[in-house]
């Protein structure tokens, strides 16, 4: 399902994000990350943008753009291929 | 001893509370402009600490150094080409791991950085605490704590900015983002071909290079091209054939492969210094949220707030208004005085003073107006006013942030599209701008009030609004159209932060409604000095005109015919006698001053132009009144006078104009096409100054000098020829 699909109130779990390259970078960089928790807050007055939380703070986004985030409600099996985000042994292995 | 200097570039996240902390450091010691080639606003400031000449540029806010976005690209080449001293990175507390997404990326850039935890008593108060210590320990950077609204910090801050600054340490190569064992393996060889290649020739950190040229970054590979050639062909080959092998084995592009991993860095830290007292607190800012974002109240609130808005504006603008007026018609008065009469004092009275004067009577609007905007800014209301109408204004395809200015353009155009500088994408500003004089401003309902209450007696309010709404509609039309053919483009993505609510600071919002007004007044001196000299010179030259009658003497037999029998006269005979003469005498000086504007250069345009204008039903008069609306609309209303010959003293001078309009034969149909063309045509000069500031190009001005014309026709001629067609 994608995020598009919830109802305010509702929380899901990003899968994925679509779309085309920069409007998927900028997602990315704002925190739209697989295994991200996303909760709807509401929707605007007019039906469209919608009001999201994740990270701790407030953004919104257009019905169709957010109908690009693939979600789902369920827990995520394993990360991406490779290392994956990871957790803080990422912070003593440092690169030069 | 001369005063070292050291230059600080402010960086950070929007909303992070930036402008904030450059206010406290530099006070009202700061210049705003545009950052060279583009509309991005720079500010800079300056001021002297222990003995030090600190330079601080305010970077623009981004969330990223990706260069995709006018400002991330401007914020990055300011880093790489100017080299400040110090990089401080003004990081949200309450919104660690997002903020630090922007701080990462400054780390790999081969600059001294500051962190600065901003607010952290609004993180402490959402249960997240936060180890400087810690932080400071993980990234090898110096953290500094501050409370911009409360100005705490500040002081510390800048000795820590000093004593980086001043310390000769290497820069920390090491503790940068580990991106997972295969593109580390990629970033490695990657410097190793650059190394070899150039001989380490690039005035850049070479990881950095790689990281960025693994992200298709296509400014960097510009740079390199530039950079150095040969070589530089083949470090482009190079790197696109590892992200070809990366884009194979993750499956996924490369850069977005890495921006994971970035975050997955954060988290890491993240961990290590945030403490997390889970202590349930109201969200004040979710709740407050409940109400003005209501999916029933919110519109209405907003409808409210926009109508305070302009009530305080034209009402309370009203008085100082007035008093601006009388001022400088009293410094008319005076330099009439001062002056020997001549074209000189002509040119100073009736082009200068006159001229300015009635734009800069806009100031007190224009001030209010802002503070009210800075006010909307500052709390965080304009985020949420864009959230309400994105889904209006996605019909033209702007973003939703449009919407406050162009709802601005009701009350005057030029402040209207300085407040475009709200909106990031370039493309929305200039669509915003060229659309915004279709919003029709308070200047041009003297026209309107003048035709409708003339023909349209009864219905004369349905006549009005029915042109305001006209002009919606073509802004709707017009949008449209330029939006799918010189404008065209995506619209840009509607990610939008909605930032807590926060209690503005009252310095702040003056500051911020200054820097906006100062550039307002500094263009009087400019274009429309320029342009109201050479409207009064067209309008009063030649200076000699051979008139068709002999007014000076005639004049003087009235004088002659009347005198004795007033001298000779009693009570209110006598009284009758004065009134008598003296309408007399306005009328001939009306017959007069008709026909010197008649025979000046404006008039001769105006009856050259009349056959252009007749198809829309204007004589010669109507065609002279708009061209003298050019320098501000409302004249079009005293320019009819003037050839209608309507005495300038009579007290009933709109009784006397209506019946000369219909004497003139105008009709009904007639003037509703001219109001139309006065709402649509040439933007006034106070406009066309702001469209060529706010687009930083000549090119856009007259565009839309040239399309509201002729749009401004057309639109005239199909309703005055419809009109006849359907037997109006």
């Amino acid at each position: 399902m994608n995020l598009s699909q919830l109802r305010q109130g509702q929380t899901a779990i990003v899968v994925r994000v679509g779309g085309d390259g920069p409007f998927r970078r900028r997602l990315l960089e704002m925190g739209f990350l697989r295994g991200t928790e996303i909760y709807v807050e509401k929707y605007a007055p007019l039906k469209d943008p919608i009001e999201l939380i994740l990270k701790g703070y407030h953004v919104s986004l257009r019905v169709d753009e957010a109908a690009r985030v693939q979600v789902t409600t369920h827990t995520l099996p394993s990360p991406l291929k490779g290392e994956g985000p990871g957790g803080g042994e990422n912070v003593r292995g440092m690169g030069t | 001893m001369p005063k070292k200097s050291i230059t600080i570039a402010l960086a950070g996240n929007p909303n992070a509370g930036k402008s904030t902390i450059f206010n406290n450091l530099t006070g009202t010691r700061q210049k705003v402009g545009n950052w060279p080639g583009v509309t991005v606003e720079k500010k800079e400031g300056h001021l002297t600490s222990n003995g030090y000449n600190l330079t601080i540029v305010d970077l623009p806010g981004t969330y990223s150094l990706t260069a995709y976005s006018i400002e991330e690209i401007v914020a990055r080449n300011f880093v790489l080409d100017e080299k400040p001293d110090v990089v401080v990175d003004i990081i949200d507390s309450s919104n660690l791991e997002r903020n630090l997404y922007l701080a990462t990326q400054l780390r790999e850039l081969d600059t001294k950085v500051i962190f600065v935890l901003n607010m952290a008593d609004l993180a402490k108060e959402r249960g997240v605490k936060i180890d400087g210590d810690k932080l400071s320990e993980l990234l090898d950077v110096p953290v500094v704590f501050t409370v911009g609204n409360r100005n705490e910090g500040t002081r510390q801050l800048l000795e820590t900015v000093i004593s980086v600054a001043e310390s000769d340490t290497e820069l920390p190569r090491t503790r940068r983002v580990y991106y997972g064992k295969d593109i580390e393996k990629a970033i490695a060889e990657l410097s190793e071909f650059i190394k070899e290649k150039t001989g380490g020739k690039l005035p850049y950190n070479i990881r950095w290079i790689a990281v960025k040229l693994l992200e298709d970054d296509k400014i960097v590979k510009e740079r390199i091209l530039k950079a150095v050639n040969p070589q530089g062909e083949a470090i482009l080959r190079e790197a696109e054939l590892k992200r070809q092998r990366l884009r194979d084995f993750f499956d996924e592009e490369p850069e977005i492969v890495m921006t994971d991993h970035r975050y997955g860095f954060i988290a890491g830290i993240v961990k290590e210094v945030i403490k997390t007292v889970s202590i349930e607190r109201v969200d004040v800012s979710r709740q407050i949220d409940q109400v003005l974002t209501n999916r029933l109240l919110g519109i209405p609130i907003f409808v409210f707030f926009i109508w305070a808005m302009f009530q305080l504006t034209f009402s309370l603008g009203a008085y100082p208004m007035s008093w601006i007026d009388s001022a400088v018609g009293l410094m008319g008065r005076a330099a009439a005085g001062l002056l020997a009469e001549g074209i000189l004092r002509d040119l100073i009275v009736d082009g200068v003073i006159a001229g300015v004067g009635s734009v800069i009577v806009f100031l007190p609007n224009i001030l209010i107006l802002f503070f009210c905007i800075a006010l909307f800014e500052d709390t965080g209301y304009m985020a949420r006013a864009a959230f309400m109408m994105d889904r209006v204004m996605h019909l033209i395809g702007l973003h939703g942030k449009s919407f406050i200015p162009l709802l601005m353009g009701f009350g005057c155009n030029a402040p209207a599209i300085m407040a475009t500088r709200t909106l990031e994408s370039e493309r929305d500003r200039v669509l915003t701008i060229l659309i915004n004089p279709l919003m029709s401003c308070s200047a041009r309902l003297p026209v309107y009030v003048l035709m409708a209450g003339t023909f349209f007696g009864a219905r004369a309010g349905n006549a009005i609004f029915s042109i305001y709404a006209l002009g919606i509609v073509l802004a709707i039309a017009v949008g449209r159209l330029f939006r799918s053919t010189i404008l065209r483009g995506k619209t840009a993505p509607f990610v939008m932060e909605l930032p807590p609510y926060r209690a503005p600071m009252f310095k702040g919002l003056l500051i911020h409604m200054w820097d906006r007004s100062k550039i307002f007044l500094k263009k009087m001196g400019g274009v429309i000095l320029i342009g109201s000299v050479v409207v009064w010179f067209l309008s009063s030259f030649p200076q000699q005109v051979s008139f068709s009658r002999d007014y000076e003497s005639e004049i003087a037999s009235i004088g002659l015919h009347y005198g004795d029998r007033i001298s000779s006269a009693r009570g209110d005979l006598r009284e009758q006698l004065i009134r008598e003469k003296a309408q007399a005498v306005s009328a001939l000086q009306a017959q007069k001053a008709k026909e010197k504007v008649e025979n000046s250069y404006m008039g001769r345009m105006g009856k050259v132009l009349a056959p252009v204008f007749a198809p829309i039903g204007m004589d010669w008069r109507g065609s002279v009144a708009v061209l003298s609306g050019f320098v501000a609309k409302e004249i079009v209303v005293s320019t009819m006078g003037v050839l209608h010959a309507v005495g300038a003293e009579s007290g009933k001078k709109t009784e006397a104009l209506k019946q000369a309009l219909r004497k003139a034969g105008m009709t009904p149909l007639s003037a509703y096409a001219m109001m139309a063309f006065v709402l649509i045509y040439v933007p006034c000069l106070a406009t066309v100054g702001a469209i060529r500031r706010e687009t930083n190009s000549w090119r856009w001005a007259f565009f839309s000098i040239g399309y509201s014309t002729v749009l401004a026709w057309l639109v005239a001629f199909i309703i005055y020829q419809g009109g006849k067609v359907v037997g109006l």
